[in-house]
C-alpha cells in the first residue's frame, strides 16, 4: 500500500489554510466529478482521491492525524490499536456542504488503515453508484429475441432482448446499480450491446451484405446459386448470364430485424465474387484457347 | 396518471433537502417537468435520477441553474460523440 500524499493531490501546500483547502477541492471536484465525466473511469478515481483527501484535510481532527502519521503510515496500525483502546471514535461532520461523499463511499486502503474502514461514512442519504457493463452477442443471437441471465454482483437478473439489438446500443435497468448510502436509493445498471462480427454476414444499420463465391461458367452462362440467409436458410438465386465479377443482388427483407418492429428486417446484399477455374485440364485450356481467338 | 405514479415536490424537496424554488428553477430552464393536479405539484419517478444529479451539481458543486442547463448540452454532446465513437471503433472491427 503506497503513501497517498493529499497536499499534492489537492494541488496545496502543506500550510494550506482551510479556505484554501475548500477552494482547492472545489475547483478539482468540479474539473473530475463523475456527473461531468460520464464513462470516464480515469476521471471517476481520481475523483475519488480529491474526495479522500478533502475528507481528510478539512477535518482538523483528521488534517492533524494524517500530518502526525501520514508519511509514516505503517504505524498507523499501532495508532489504530490505541484509538480503539481510548475509544477515541470522534467523527466529527464537517460543516462545509462541499465535503460531501459523492455518492461513492469508496476509500483507499491507505485512508482506511490510517483512519479505520467506515471513518468516511456521514449520514447523509445517496444514491448508490450507476453500473456500466458491457454485453457481448454474437451477430446472429442479436437477431433473434432471446432472454439472457446476467450476474451483477452475484445477483441473478434476467433481462429479455429484443431482436434487433444495435451494436453500442445501450439500456437501463433501473435499481441494479451499487445499493445505496445510509438508505438512498440504489444506482441504475446501464448495459451497453457489443455485437461481435459474423464471419459471414456484416451489418450495416438493418441492412446485411454477403459475398457468395459464382462458378464462371455460371457467372458467363447464367444460372442459379444457392444464398445462405442469417436465420439459417436458403435462398435459390438465378444469375443472369455474363454477371461481373462484384455484381450486387439486394434480396429485400432478408436483412436485420428492425429493433422492436416485429416483421420487419433490412434487405440482405449478396455480392458475387466469381472464381476462375484451377488446374484446367489440356482439353479446358484447348476450348479457352479457342473462346479466346473468336474474341 | 395517478397519484400513486408521481411524488409530490414537498415530498422530494424533504428528502433531498433542496428548496422547492430549486426544482421551479430546473422547471423554467426546461431541465425537469412538473407536473400539475389542481393546485398541487409533482415529479414523476423517472426524472428523480435526473433531479438528483442536478441537485449534486448546485449544491455541491456550486453551480447555478443557468450552468447546469449549459452543462447538460454539453454532456448530451459528449454521450453522443462517445457512441458515435464506440459505433465508429466496431464499424471499423467489420473491414479489418
Amino acid at each position: 500500500m503506497a503513501f497517498t500524499d493529499y497536499y499534492k493531490i489537492l494541488e496545496i501546500p502543506k500550510n494550506a489554510s482551510a479556505e484554501d483547502i475548500k477552494k482547492a477541492y472545489r475547483k478539482l471536484a468540479r474539473k473530475f466529478h463523475p456527473d461531468l465525466n460520464p464513462k470516464d473511469k480515469e476521471a471517476n478515481k481520481k475523483f475519488q482521491l480529491i474526495n479522500e483527501a478533502n475528507e481528510v484535510l478539512s477535518d482538523p481532527e483528521k488534517r492533524k492525524k494524517y500530518d502526525q502519521y501520514g508519511e509514516d503510515w505503517a504505524h498507523a496500525d499501532q495508532f489504530e490499536k490505541a484509538r480503539q483502546n481510548q475509544q477515541h471514535t470522534s467523527r466529527q461532520q464537517s460543516e462545509d456542504p462541499f465535503a460531501g461523499n459523492f455518492g461513492g463511499g469508496e476509500y483507499s486502503d491507505f485512508f482506511e488503515q490510517l483512519f479505520g474502514a467506515g471513518a468516511g461514512r456521514r449520514s447523509t442519504k445517496f444514491r448508490g453508484q450507476d453500473y456500466q457493463a458491457e454485453l457481448h452477442l454474437p451477430l446472429r443471437d442479436a437477431a433473434k429475441a432471446h432472454q439472457q441471465t446476467l450476474t451483477v454482483n452475484e445477483k441473478n437478473i434476467r433481462i429479455t432482448i429484443p431482436a434487433g439489438v444495435e451494436d453500442a446500443q445501450v439500456i437501463k435497468l433501473k435499481g441494479h446499480g451499487a445499493p445505496g448510502a445510509n438508505g438512498g436509493a440504489s444506482g441504475d445498471l446501464y448495459i451497453t450491446f457489443v455485437i461481435t462480427p459474423d464471419p459471414v454476414f456484416k451489418r450495416s444499420g438493418n441492412d446485411l451484405y454477403t459475398t457468395i463465391n459464382l462458378e464462371l461458367y455460371i457467372a458467363v452462362l447464367g444460372g442459379e446459386v444457392t444464398v445462405d440467409t442469417l436465420d439459417g436458410g436458403k435462398i435459390k438465386l438465378k444469375v443472369k448470364p455474363e454477371t461481373q465479377n462484384g455484381t450486387k443482388t439486394r434480396l429485400k427483407g432478408k436483412g436485420f430485424p428492425v429493433y422492436k418492429q416485429e416483421g420487419t428486417s433490412g434487405d440482405l446484399y449478396v455480392t458475387y465474387n466469381i472464381l476462375i477455374p484451377q488446374n484446367l485440364t489440356q482439353k479446358q485450356k484447348e476450348l479457352f484457347s479457342e473462346l479466346s481467338k473468336l474474341k | 396518471m395517478s397519484d400513486q405514479e408521481v411524488i409530490p415536490l414537498e415530498i422530494c424537496c424533504s428528502r433531498y433537502h433542496i428548496e422547492q424554488t430549486f426544482i421551479q428553477t430546473l422547471e423554467e430552464y426546461g431541465l425537469i417537468s412538473i407536473q400539475y393536479q389542481e393546485t398541487k405539484q409533482f415529479i414523476h419517478p423517472d426524472d428523480v435520477p435526473q433531479l438528483e444529479q442536478y441537485s449534486r451539481l448546485y449544491y455541491e458543486l456550486n453551480i447555478n441553474v443557468p450552468g447546469i442547463d449549459a452543462l447538460q448540452h454539453l454532456l448530451e454532446k459528449i454521450r453522443k460523440l462517445q457512441q458515435e465513437s464506440t459505433e465508429l471503433r466496431h464499424r471499423l472491427n467489420i473491414y479489418e
